[in-house]
C-alpha cells in the first residue's frame, strides 16, 4: 500500500512512484544525487532536510521528472541548478530503488573528539562537496549515522542550531586506512636518511603494521593513527572535584600558576599528598605530607592507577621574563612536541604571555568545571 | 664468504631496472589506491 502522499502508477510501461515534497525556497530537500549512465539515482538522504523528514525518497530511486521537468538523461550538475531554483510542493516521478530496504534502525548518536583536522575543500574522495564538514582537532562531533561506513553524518558541536542539515565526515577506518597510505607513500619518496637510521627503522616495522592492518575490519591494533575517539558528558560532583594538572614544559609558568591556585583559594585548592615508601620523621604527618606505605602497597597502586586519575590540564606557556634567545627556543620547541604527541589529552591549551591573564583563564576554566559538563572519554565513565 | 654473497644478491634484488620485490609492493599499492578511487560525484538537492 503507498503511503501517504506516495502514489503507484504505470508511466511508460513501468511502475513508478510520485511523491510530493514541500521545498522551501533556497533551503535544500537533503538529499544527493549522483549520475548512473544517463539516470539520476538518489544517493544518500540527509538527517535533518525536508526529504528525510518525508520519507517518501530512499537510496536508490531514479528519478524521472520534478514538476513536469524530465530529469532522466541531465548531468547532476543540471540538476542541482533546477532544484535550486524550485520551491513550493515537488512533485517527483520516481522509478523506486530495487534494492531491498533494510528496516529502519534508530540509530544512537555517538559523541567523539577529533584528532585530526579536515578540510572537505582539499578532499578528493568527499562524495559531495556541499556536505563536507570541516572540524579541526579537539572538536567534538555528534554521529548522528553511520549507515555509510566511509562517510558519516556529523554536526559539529555547537553547530546543530545554524546548520540544519548533517554534514559529511570522513568514517573511522576509511580515514585509518587514507592516513596509513599516505604515510607508506611518504615513506617511499624520502629514502633512508644518514644519521636517523633508528627513525628509518622505526618507521619500516610500523609500516609493516600498518599495511597489515588494511587489511583488518577490526581497528583495535590501529591506535597509531589518530582519528576519533568517543567521548560521553561528565558533570564533575560538587563534592568530588576533578584534579587540575599542568602540563607544560619547565619555566612556561605553570609552578607559579599553581603557588597562586594555592595562595588565592587555600581553602578550595590543595595540592596532591604523594606517596612514598620511605620511612616517616617525627616532623611528618601521615596523610598531610606525605601518605607512608610500604613498597609492595605502592607498586600495587601504581598498577591501578585508573586512567579517570590521569584527567589532564594543558598548560603551555611562553615566558615573559627575559631568557636566552636559546633557551626559548627550546621551551617553544618542547611545547611543540608535547602538542604533536599529547595534545590530544588535554582539555585546554593557555598561552602564558602575561600572568594575570593566564591565572584568570586558567581559573575561569576551573570554575567552568562546576557548572558546565565536559567531555571525557567514554572510557572513564564505564 | 656466502654472507658476502647473499647480501650482493639481496641487494641486487632490490636495485637496477629489474626488481620484483619492488614491483611486488608497488604493484599492490596501485591497487590499494585504485580501489580506493573517488566516488562518483554526488550533488545536494
Amino acid at each position: 500500500l503507498p503511503s501517504e502522499g506516495e502514489t503507484l502508477t504505470q508511466w511508460g510501461g513501468e511502475t513508478v512512484k510520485i511523491v510530493r515534497i514541500e521545498k522551501a525556497q533556497d533551503i535544500p530537500l537533503g538529499a544527493t544525487v549522483r549520475n548512473e549512465m544517463d539516470s539520476v539515482v538518489i544517493s544518500r538522504i540527509v538527517r535533518g532536510g525536508a526529504a528525510e523528514r518525508s520519507g517518501l525518497l530512499s537510496e536508490g530511486d531514479e528519478i524521472l521528472e520534478i514538476n513536469s521537468i524530465e530529469i532522466r538523461g541531465k548531468d547532476v550538475n543540471q540538476v542541482f541548478d533546477i532544484l535550486a531554483d524550485m520551491h513550493g510542493l515537488l512533485t517527483f516521478v520516481l522509478i523506486p530503488s530495487t534494492q531491498s530496504k533494510p528496516p529502519p534502525v534508530k540509530e544512537s548518536v555517538v559523541h567523539v573528539k577529533a584528532h585530526f583536522d579536515y578540510d572537505p575543500s582539499d578532499d578528493p574522495y568527499v562524495p559531495c562537496r556541499e556536505l563536507g564538514l570541516s572540524f579541526q582537532k579537539g572538536d567534538i562531533l555528534h554521529i548522528i549515522s553511520q549507515s555509510d561506513p566511509n562517510w558519516w553524518q556529523a554536526y559539529r558541536d555547537g553547530d546543530e542550531d545554524n546548520q540544519p542539515l548533517a554534514g559529511l565526515v570522513p568514517g573511522k577506518s576509511f580515514q585509518q586506512q587514507r592516513e596509513a597510505m599516505k604515510q607508506t607513500i611518504e615513506e617511499d619518496k624520502e629514502p633512508e636518511k644518514t644519521g636517523k637510521l633508528w627513525f628509518a627503522k622505526k618507521n619500516k616495522r610500523k609500516r609493516k603494521k600498518l599495511l597489515y592492518n588494511i587489511h583488518r575490519t577490526d581497528d583495535v591494533d590501529n591506535e597509531e593513527i589518530l582519528t576519533y575517539e568517543e567521548m560521553a558528558l561528565y558533570h564533575q560532583p560538587a563534592n568530588r572535584k576533578r584534579p587540575i594538572a599542568l602540563i607544560g614544559p619547565t619555566s612556561c609558568g605553570q609552578v607559579e600558576l599553581r603557588q597562586r591556585l594555592l595562595n588565592s583559594q587555600p581553602e578550595r585548592f590543595a595540592g596532591a599528598v604523594p606517596h612514598t615508601t620511605r620511612s616517616r620523621r617525627d616532623c611528618e604527618l601521615s596523610g598531610r605530607d606525605y601518605h607512608f606505605v610500604s613498597r609492595q602497597t605502592f607498586e600495587a597502586e601504581l598498577a591501578a592507577a585508573p586512567p579517570s586519575q590521569e584527567r589532564l590540564r594543558a598548560l603551555l606557556a611562553k615566558d615573559n621574563k627575559n631568557p636566552k634567545p636559546e633557551e626559548l627556543r627550546d621551551v617553544i620547541e618542547k611545547a611543540r612536541e608535547m602538542e604533536q604527541s599529547c595534545g590530544h589529552l588535554f582539555d585546554a591549551i593557555i598561552v602564558n604571555t602575561d600572568q594575570d591573564k593566564a591565572f584568570n583563564e586558567l581559573l575561569r576554566l576551573i570554575n567552568k568545571l562546576d557548572t558546565e559538563p565536559q567531555w571525557v572519554p567514554c572510557s572513564w565513565l564505564r | 664468504a656466502s654472507g658476502g654473497l647473499l647480501a650482493a644478491l639481496s641487494r641486487r634484488a632490490a636495485r637496477g631496472a629489474y626488481s620484483p620485490s619492488r614491483q611486488e609492493k608497488e604493484g599492490s599499492r596501485v591497487e590499494m589506491w585504485s580501489a580506493a578511487r573517488p566516488p562518483p560525484v554526488e550533488r545536494l538537492i
